[in-house]
């Protein structure tokens, strides 16, 4: 705005009207376009009067019809802008419509300088303008046919390739436009995944072709926009196919799904090139992908059908062309938002820093002597807090969902290619985990999953000989045990050979063949982890590729995780991995032993109680022990494991805290239970590293730091140290 | 590596130093290794660490570990004053925060002020020194700061008079 409502204020729009030419210039509406934001509605209106009237004024002089519809098309972006949710994709939509203002200018220079030469190619080779409005709004009608919809836009036909000499795709590297636009394109593509897998399942879903059909939509004319021509050329080419579907004309089953599901992946894989272009690495056309775009335009002239998946033409061919389709359904822009993962740990750690803060104002003693009112606004502002911190650790943790949507796309994979016929189950996918464990999961059970298919899961022919169900059933279920997150796979394949696994161990020297002979089962499975052992008695295409189970293993490991392996032969297998929360939330019990406090997991607190004389006995070879429903189980005393004075001395008066279960068991004495608290597991740090007993530590409400008890570690501790004489 | 002071190291050991009392004697460290000073305020013991580690505290959201270094140096505990603080330094990438009796000032110490420990005799250890900073009259020891804290050991600053031999703080 600053030139502009500087030099004609308030009544700028008549001063416009009255003479265009002379209060603003397209150059003028060009520098006033890149001040402008989405916020500033009145500058926004008046640019787009003065746009509307420099076209009407362009097309009066017979200039050609390319700079007009250039600065219809720019109006019509700013339009979109202006309408009542149009201010989301404002930024991008406004700088668009500057680039097509710019165009004009140099579109219109070019006719000075060369009069001969038609102003069209200029406009054509210059930009293409696109759908304008469709770009933000997904209830606006898509093109028919690949031709724009507003007629006085330069069209480019589908079927127009990029010319030879230029790059594949064409950006500035670092272009922040183009990279918020990768993002977007990864973001959809992943959506439209999902949904045409639930197509697979149901193709009537009316939902979830709108889905994909949207996702589709949009990257064209976001990539329009940015100006890539071979990602929007390709997403239209894809949302067409989509739209046939849409109206009824074909389904979304055999060679259409899989041409849908391949198409979603050639998007995410321009997305990439883009992305590489970015880096300001040379941009390839993906691998496939002039020839997808080929069967795209024409799936039955290629043989692709309901019934036929590749190749083969079931005859009947359909005309290619859709009828216009029923406005779509509300879109889902702006309920997801994407940002930087530092800013989510750094907005986490600085809601830490405010719950101890307010903690700190309200121990404090002028609070206490401000009275009831004082001491009302503080409760309340303590409420907020909580609240505020129970939103912001639940902040990172995210549910299954997405990583088992991939899980699904892997075992369609798999079992396509092997001629199996695989149903894949998953339970608990809300169960939520921290995101950052999530992502280093994923791969490993990608791997996993491709295993149970490949080497589970028989073929079909072979499970019916073994009177098996012909569908073999691969399952992956997640939920909360005791603290940890367990993730369950099973499949109902073949199972692992237990011997086969020794003798391969034995023959690559991974065990002696002593050990052979006293291995148990359980150890035996876990030999799968061992590197260069494949159970597996054909080497397919499938395996081998990424990680092996060895790094499965220890990517596992990394996340304080444990893998268990259980099977049956012939009858199938089931791992299970137990993920700790270390990365997460966990509930503690803040306890007092003298002067120190300790905090205790609740999860592993069985009970708690002040010891009765009569329950203490003290066995000279076993030290103390305490004796609950009949039962003895051993009693240690905090102070004198982390040797801490001034803590109560006589049991009796102080507190036995049961913790752990079964031949972990043991009561822990302290001096007091203070309170619970939800708190953040943290590392001591590598100054300090591990501590037997100790798993880490946590910011107190006070801003102190809380020492969190391992009671596992204690139990070892303990037995460490010598026994209590009496 | 034992060798603290070349000819080459003569101009890397001058620079700013903040300084700090420690007994009797002032110390310096490399301004660039200070994060920030903190007030002697919430330490937390942690059971089974070395004597001279006091704790850790809570830094902004991040657990660092406090290490007291009067212990470390094998001197006589002393009660911590309004006086007593904590220096938080960067040690191979880690923050560790030292308790000292008092922050003095932070000096610019040229290279001709500064001389190798060993005019000092045998009486002082040099491993853990970059040298001997004379400004305004004021001897001040310069710290290795982050010799001093990568070992886990007591480190014996001041030698025994009647011990020449050379040891590494082995106690």
């Amino acid at each position: 705005m600053p030139r502009f409502s500087t030099d004609c204020t308030g009544d700028g729009q008549s001063l416009l009207r009255n003479g265009a030419d002379t209060a603003m210039t397209i150059e003028e509406i060009v520098s006033l376009l890149v001040q402008l934001e989405p916020e500033d509605r009145d500058e926004l209106e008046e640019v787009v009067s003065a746009l509307e009237l420099q076209a009407e004024e362009r097309k009066a002089d017979g200039s050609g019809p390319a700079v007009p519809a250039l600065l219809k098309s720019a109006a019509t972006k700013l339009r979109t802008v202006l309408a009542p949710d149009g201010a989301a994709h404002g930024p991008m939509l406004i700088s668009a419509a500057a680039r097509l203002v710019r165009a004009a200018t140099e579109s219109d220079r070019a006719a000075e300088e060369s009069p001969e030469s038609t102003p069209d190619s200029a406009a054509t080779s210059e930009s293409t303008p696109p759908p304008a409005a469709e770009a933000a709004r997904d209830s606006e009608s898509p093109d028919e046919d690949g031709v724009s919809d507003s007629s006085d836009e330069p069209a480019d036909p589908p079927d127009a390739e990029a010319s030879s000499d230029e790059p594949f795709i064409q950006v500035e590297p670092g272009d922040e436009l183009v990279e918020e636009f990768v993002g977007e394109v990864r973001e959809y593509c992943e959506g439209a995944e999902g949904a045409l897998l639930e197509l697979e399942e149901n193709p009537e879903d009316r939902e979830a072709i709108d889905t994909v059909f949207r996702a589709f939509h949009t990257v064209k004319g976001v990539a329009a926009m940015v100006e890539l021509d071979a990602v929007s050329k390709f997403a239209h080419l894809a949302e067409h196919l989509l739209d046939r579907m849409r109206s009824g004309k074909i389904r979304c089953v055999g060679g259409y799904a899989d041409l849908a599901l391949q198409s979603s992946d050639m998007l995410k894989e321009l997305g990439e090139a883009v992305s590489a272009a970015l880096r300001g690495e040379k941009a390839e056309a993906p691998e496939g992908y002039y020839q997808l775009r080929s069967i795209l335009e024409d799936p039955e002239a290629h043989g692709v059908g309901a019934h036929a998946r590749s190749g083969l033409s079931d005859g009947r061919s359909q005309p290619a062309r859709a009828a216009r389709p029923k406005k779509a359904t509300s879109a889902e822009d702006g309920q997801w938002i994407r940002m930087r993962s530092e800013r989510l740990d750094q907005l986490i750690d600085m809601v830490g820093e405010l719950v101890i803060a307010h903690a700190m104002v309200r121990e404090d003693a002028a609070i206490a002597k401000g009275g009831r009112e004082a001491q009302r606004k503080v409760t309340h502002v303590s409420k907020i807090v909580r609240e505020l911190q129970d939103l912001s650790m639940g902040l990172r943790m995210v549910p299954f969902r997405a990583t088992f949507k991939k899980l699904q796309r892997v075992v369609r994979d798999v079992a396509q290619r092997q001629g199996k016929s695989v149903e894949f189950v998953t339970v608990g996918d809300d169960t939520e985990i921290d995101r950052n464990m999530v992502e280093s999961l994923a791969d490993p059970l990608i791997h996993m999953v491709r295993n149970s298919v490949d080497h589970g899961v028989e073929t079909p022919e072979r499970r019916e000989e073994r009177g098996k169900h012909p569908i073999g059933r691969v399952q992956i279920a997640a939920y909360n045990s005791g603290g940890n997150v367990v993730v369950e796979l099973s499949d109902d394949g073949g199972g692992l050979d237990r011997n086969r696994l020794v003798d391969k161990a034995v023959k690559n020297g991974v065990i002696t063949a002593d050990r052979a002979r006293t291995i148990t089962d359980a150890e035996a499975f876990q030999l799968v982890f061992e590197a260069g052992l494949s159970t597996a008695e054909k080497v397919s295409d499938v395996s081998g590729r990424g990680v092996g189970m060895d790094v499965v293993r220890s990517n596992v490991a990394a996340l304080g995780g444990r893998i268990d392996i259980a099977s049956e032969l012939g009858e199938g297998t089931t791992f299970t991995i137990n993920l700790p929360l270390t990365l997460a939330i966990t509930d503690g019990m803040l306890v007092r032993v003298g002067q120190e406090r300790y905090l205790i997991p609740t999860t592993d607190i069985q009970s708690s109680l002040r010891p009765e004389p009569s329950m203490l006995t003290t066995v000279s070879s076993r030290g103390e022990l305490l004796t609950l429903r009949g039962a003895p189980i051993p009693l240690f005393r905090l102070s004198r494991l982390f040797e801490v004075e001034g803590a109560i001395d006589d049991s009796s008066q102080a507190l036995a805290v049961v913790v752990g279960d079964g031949e972990g068991q043991c009561a822990l004495l302290v001096d007091e239970l203070l309170d619970q608290q939800q708190v953040v597991i943290k590392s001591l740090g590598d100054g300090i590293g591990t501590i037997l007993g100790l798993s880490g530590g946590a910011i107190l409400a006070d801003g102190r730091v809380g020492l969190i008890v391992d009671t596992a570690g204690l139990l070892t501790l303990a037995r460490q140290t010598p026994a209590v004489t009496a | 590596m034992t060798e603290p002071a070349t000819e080459a190291q003569e101009d890397s050991r001058a620079g700013k130093y903040l300084t700090f009392m420690l007994d009797a004697e002032e110390y310096g460290i490399r301004i660039e290794k200070v994060q920030e000073i903190l007030g002697l305020l919430g330490i937390t013991r942690v059971p089974r660490t070395p004597h001279f580690v006091r704790g850790v505290v809570n830094l902004r959201g991040s657990i660092i570990p406090i290490v007291d270094l009067r212990r470390k140096f094998d001197m006589s505990v002393a009660e911590d004053t309004p006086q007593t603080c904590i220096i938080v330094v960067r040690s191979h990438g880690v923050d560790v925060g030292i308790v000292v009796d008092s922050v003095s000032e932070v000096v610019s110490v040229s290279a001709s002020h500064v001389e190798d420990a060993p005019h000092f005799g045998d009486a002082v250890n040099t491993d853990f020194l970059l040298g001997v900073g004379k400004t305004g009259g004021q001897v001040r020891l310069l710290l290795d700061i982050e010799r001093v804290l990568s070992t886990d050991e007591v480190v014996q600053l001041r030698r025994a008079g009647h011990d020449s031999e050379l040891e590494e703080g082995e106690s």
